[in-house]
């Protein structure tokens, strides 16, 4: 049995209010102002601490205008979004005004198929249509009105065009004609669910869609309509339609749509003049391809590796850690304490071996900062230009071939942040077998912004092809232990939604004010643990307890990975952040103590730790001390067991020699 | 509502800063300079409470101020 756009148990009311829906950003606020005039209200939604803002709306007697949170699509993710849609179920609603950029057609109209399909009286005004037309895009509305089969307009709300036709076809507002038709098995699920629904304030139709796409605020409306037995059974049977498809329903229903906005987009845009315009969209849908956008992606590694490895690793970290502190300030400093100060115990940690300056203030100076530098320099254009969530959308077909959930991919790019973060982050995914795979991925093989930056620019200086087999080794364990896991757990996968914005050029400002704002963070946040890490080694050293450590380790390190006993102070120096144990390792590089194997090998070794204390912290935060644990007991075992492995490989096809 | 709103890079949610909405459930917010994303929890960097940036600002301003009074 069809599940028909039955109607809404709220017909339209004379005397109801006006909704006013959209996007955040989209200038709802000045529709809104425009429409109201002075007299607004603003007050918490009743039970939240989202603000609603509430205006006499001029052209209606009897009638408010709400205007909702931004809502960028159904499900809502925040507490914000998931006000507006319990306020399309509980407010007596005239009409609804959806506000849309005119610019981004795709996405206003991946909301307006959903809004148009709660049977509500609608009109769509498709919003700073000047901006558009500066970009060369025209809109052909009456097509558009005919293929969503209600009322659109076309508005420059900031000079107050197209309000009056707002108003004009408000006041006529009907409840949308509209109808998507989804694949058979899904009319199927949505005709099973119909029958079971209470009588629903927005079409029953919609409220199955919301159901069957997982949807928070409906499943609350249901579950306090519905008898509980009623409502197990829904729940049940919502189960069993799963489980005929390979995708989540979400996923299946809103691909769907997707396909309809790209079918109706595609007739009703008329750009003009190729342009830059023309080239970024077909640079930017290239970016996505999963056979060029990984070649995008090669080049756009190489381009970082020049600019960060090459220039802020070499050059850069020449000039201030070899010249300037090396040669100018280190020497004058150590002379002025040694004539200063009168305790030996004092001298030697403040300019010894562990000193707080020699080891300490010129690792976060001179050696880490240059390399970061470069990195949040080109990390901001990586940003600005828009090509990051292009990174997570190109990640997230990868991450699904291999059988991991879409939205994992997310904290895995967030991690090139801050992995810290990132684990918070976690909580966005549904089961805790996601959560737990990703956290374990993230501390194992997501090395940071910063951590990135020092690893790529030590592996530089040795060549090419060191950076390439280190990215293949950590790109390897990440999708092997990602395979094996989810082969191990397997579990319901859910989509990722990421907006793509147009590819762009970035404003040179607007980086270099980023980077210099980052690197206040990295200066406040990294050096005192850089400083802690170095008092932490001079206290082992003046004790003896570093020689017993670095004896311990010695079977380990030189025995198994074939480095020098020196390195295991570096591991030690990396179980603080591995940064700081890179850099360590960046010293005995440069007084050639390691080959080119031995470097690969440690850095390998080091980028497989865990990332920094803080991040552990976190994890047993999020996850609990006894996960925490266990994962630290797979993840430095793991680290050692690809290294040596790797140094056996490496030395067995003569690499390096 | 603040009129100071922010575009995630990754996700592209706007969202005013102001309100902290990330922040809630963060257990390192104490003297944090960085805003989140409420949606996808990208972390990106608030030149607002950058010292570095603020100054830098200030003596822009005073650079465009004193040329254009020479100018006058």
């Amino acid at each position: 049995m069809p599940c028909h756009p039955s109607p809404p148990s709220r017909t339209k009311s004379a005397n109801g209010n006006i909704a006013l829906v959209g996007q955040p950003n989209v200038g709802k606020s000045v529709i809104f102002q425009r429409l109201t005039g002075q007299h607004v209200a603003i007050a918490n939604y009743p039970g939240t601490t989202v603000e609603v803002a509430r205006g006499k709306a001029r052209w209606f007697a009897d009638s408010d205008l709400v205007d909702t949170p931004g809502l960028i699509t159904f499900p809502p993710h925040t507490e914000d979004e998931q006000v507006t849609e319990r306020l399309l179920f509980q407010e007596p609603l005239r009409a609804i005004l959806q506000v849309g950029d005119a610019k981004n057609l795709r996405r206003t109209l991946l909301l307006a198929v959903q809004i148009a399909e709660m049977g509500l009286p609608m009109v769509l005004a498709l919003n700073m249509m000047d901006e558009a037309e500066a970009r060369g895009v025209s809109i052909d509305v009456n097509l558009l009105t005919n293929h969503l089969a209600l009322p659109v307009v076309t508005t420059t709300a900031t000079r107050g065009l197209g309000i009056d036709q707002i108003i004009e076809h408000l006041q006529q507002a009907s409840p949308p004609q509209f109808r998507m038709t989804y694949a058979p098995e899904i009319e199927g699920c949505l005709a099973e669910t119909c029958v079971a629904l209470p009588q629903t304030p927005i079409a029953s139709r919609a409220m199955a869609l919301l159901w069957l796409s997982g949807d928070e605020v409906a499943e609350k409306w249901i579950e306090a309509h519905l008898p509980p037995e009623d409502f197990s059974r829904l729940q049940a049977q919502r189960q069993t339609m799963q489980f005929s498809f390979h995708e989540p329903l979400s996923v299946v229903i809103q691909k769907t749509r997707l396909e309809f906005v790209d079918r109706v987009s595609s007739v009703v845009i008329l750009e003009s003049g190729a342009g830059w315009r023309g080239f970024s969209t077909f640079l930017g849908d290239l970016t996505t391809h999963p056979l060029w956008g990984l070649f995008i992606l090669a080049a756009v590694l190489y381009l970082l590796y020049l600019f960060v490895g090459v220039f802020g690793a070499g050059s850069l970290v020449d000039l201030l850690e070899t010249r300037l502190f090396g040669e100018l300030i280190n020497p004058r400093v150590t002379a002025w304490v040694q004539s200063v100060v009168p305790f030996q115990f004092l001298r030697d940690a403040l300019v010894g071996q562990y000193g707080l300056w020699t080891m300490g203030m010129t690792y976060a100076l001179a050696l880490i900062m240059p390399i970061v530098t470069t990195f949040f320099l080109a990390f901001g254009v990586m940003e600005d230009s828009g090509y990051l969530p292009r990174l997570a959308a190109l990640s997230n077909r990868l991450f699904r071939m291999l059988g991991l959930n879409g939205k994992a991919v997310l904290p895995m790019v967030l991690g090139l942040g801050c992995v810290t973060m990132a684990t918070l982050t976690t909580r966005v995914l549904e089961s805790k077998r996601d959560r737990l795979l990703v956290t374990l991925l993230l501390a194992l093989a997501v090395p940071c912004s910063a951590q990135l930056g020092v690893v790529m620019g030590i592996l530089a200086g040795i060549s090419m092809y060191a950076t390439l087999i280190w990215s293949g080794v950590i790109l390897g364990v990440l999708l092997l232990i990602g395979w094996l896991a989810a082969r191990l757990m397997p579990g319901e996968r859910t989509g990722l939604l990421v907006e793509l914005p147009p590819l762009r050029w970035p404003l040179i400002s607007n980086i270099l004010l980023k980077t210099l704002a980052r690197l206040e963070w990295y200066l406040k946040e990294v050096v005192p643990l850089f400083l802690l890490g170095t008092a932490i080694m001079f206290v082992l050293d003046k004790t003896g307890l570093l020689r017993v450590l670095v004896g311990a380790g010695e079977p380990l390190v030189t025995g198994w990975l074939g480095l020098p006993p020196e390195t295991s102070a570096a591991f030690l120096m990396g179980f603080l952040r591995r940064d700081f144990g890179a850099a360590g390792l960046f010293i005995m590089v440069s007084q050639g103590l390691l080959d080119p194997v031995q470097v690969v090998v440690a850095m390998v070794t080091v980028t497989l730790f865990v990332p920094c204390f803080a991040s552990v912290l976190m994890i047993a935060k999020e996850r609990g001390w006894r996960t925490a644990a266990g994962m630290l007991l797979v993840i430095f075992p793991l680290a050692f067991l690809v290294g040596g492995l790797l140094e056996r490989i490496l030395v067995l096809v003569g690499w390096g020699v | 509502m603040s009129e100071n709103l922010i575009t995630c890079p990754l996700c592209g949610y706007v969202f005013d800063p102001a309100k902290h909405l990330a922040c809630r459930s963060c257990p390192l917010q104490k003297g944090c300079q960085l805003l989140c994303c409420p949606v996808c929890g990208y972390q990106m960097v608030d030149l607002d409470q950058s010292v570095l940036v603020r100054t830098l600002d200030k003596l822009v301003n005073r650079i465009k101020n004193s040329s254009s009074d020479m100018a006058k």
